[in-house]
């Protein structure tokens, strides 16, 4: 009964370390796309944007200094047209910043990475002889992830508070986990679904 | 006389038989299916789960003791838009319950002795509900610790003078409790080995 009752256990482990359930399998499985408006904004009596021919990636304060580091052309290009084409669409008019636009669009990018790292020692023993003792080997374990985010920031520069920062009207945020393969399209796929997802901003 | 004497044997010896299975010890793998609430979040049978049955015979035919299980649910939710006021999220969603109920129990068996055995019962006591929804990198977790009420109907069916295979059907009520607005119950049908020790 002892031996039928071990057989148990382990066919119960091999049951649950088999079975568990499964999840996230590809970098695009992590992809989600978040929008948010400003309650009661009317997008409709706007008709006109601005919107830089660059994507922030970082901001670098050195000296007081303040310098912006860009994405490069092969990659934010694809993605400022997309957006551009996705405000033509719900009927706005893109004009140069110099010209009373109703609304800029801003966009920015950021990437994050995070590190999980954990140590152990072991150890041998590896005999009396000189110069030998008790020995300690570091094993190291480090894994690490980088997720991307896009971040789209819509908002009335009328609109603007006592030290001059317009609220943000809509806001897009799109994340996952990012693979070396630099796939622009992952972004632009997250750009048109959070057009998708906002009805309200067409104009037409 | 030898032919009674046979005979009083087989009978002491399977009255013995029925005297020393004074406790019914119950493994079995356990199908989980979702209902109400549950099964709004998760509408899959789950394949995942385990259920150990102890009861002790009062009688021969009443028998009194715990339920223990774990039943793991799963869904994957495809690329699929949520909206809340005046927020929505695009993505996949990867859906998880685990079900953990911890309950005293009684069975009465309608033919005790027999080799093909009928029983009710019923459990009450405490479930552990975790509920966790991955989307992206983030996941939101809701957990409670209920109160739960577990009728069930079964029969085993004694393969060896000590074991048998057991079939049982629980429904396991939860009450709604902790991050919960709502009964996370389901139904489980359970086939397991029973064993018969003293």
């Amino acid at each position: 009964m002892k031996k039928l009752s071990q057989i148990i256990w382990v066919a119960l482990l091999a049951f649950f370390g088999g079975c568990y359930p499964g999840g996230i399998q590809f970098y695009e499985d992590t992809d989600i796309v978040y929008t948010t408006s400003k309650e009661e904004f009317d997008f409709n009596s706007r008709s006109t944007y601005a919107m830089p021919d660059k994507i922030v990636i970082d901001v670098e304060i050195k000296d007081g200094d303040t310098t912006y580091i860009y994405m490069k052309d092969q990659f934010a290009q694809p993605i400022l047209q997309n957006i551009a084409s996705n405000l033509q669409n719900y009927g706005w008019n893109r004009v140069g910043i110099n010209q009373k636009p109703d609304m800029v669009m801003t966009p920015s990018a950021t990437k994050s990475t995070t590190v999980f790292y954990s140590w152990w020692y072991d150890w041998w023993y590896g005999g009396w002889y000189p110069g030998w003792g008790w020995y300690y080997p570091p094993y190291y374990n480090v894994s690490a992830y980088t997720t991307g985010t896009v971040i789209l920031n819509f908002s009335d520069p009328d609109d603007t508070n006592i030290v001059g920062e317009s609220p943000t009207a809509w806001l897009m945020v799109g994340n996952g986990l990012m693979s070396n393969s630099n796939d622009v399209t992952r972004v632009t796929k997250a750009i048109d679904q959070a057009f998708v997802q906002s009805p309200y901003l067409n104009t037409k | 006389m030898k032919k009674y004497l046979i005979l009083t044997v087989i009978a002491l010896t399977l009255s013995l038989g029925t005297l020393s299975a004074q406790s019914l010890t119950t493994t079995s793998y356990s199908i989980g299916i979702p209902t109400g609430n549950l099964g709004d979040y998760i509408s899959n049978v789950s394949g995942r789960g385990i259920t150990f049955d102890y009861r002790k015979l009062v009688q021969p035919n009443i028998g009194v003791g715990f339920y223990v299980g774990w039943n793991v649910f799963y869904a994957e939710k495809p690329y699929d838009t949520y909206t809340l006021n005046n927020q929505s999220i695009s993505g996949k969603q990867y859906r998880y319950t685990n079900s953990a109920p911890f309950m005293f129990a009684t069975d009465y068996y309608l033919k005790p002795g027999g080799d093909f055995n009928p029983f009710i019962g019923a459990a009450v006591g405490g479930v552990y509900t975790q509920r966790a929804t991955d989307m992206g990198l983030y996941r939101w977790e809701q957990d409670a610790f209920s109160f739960g009420v577990t009728p069930q109907i079964g029969f085993y069916y004694k393969i060896k003078t000590f074991a048998a295979l057991s079939v049982a059907a629980k429904y396991n009520v939860v009450t709604k409790a902790g991050d919960f607005d709502a009964g996370q119950n389901y139904l489980s049908i359970n086939i397991g080995y029973l064993f018969m020790g003293n």
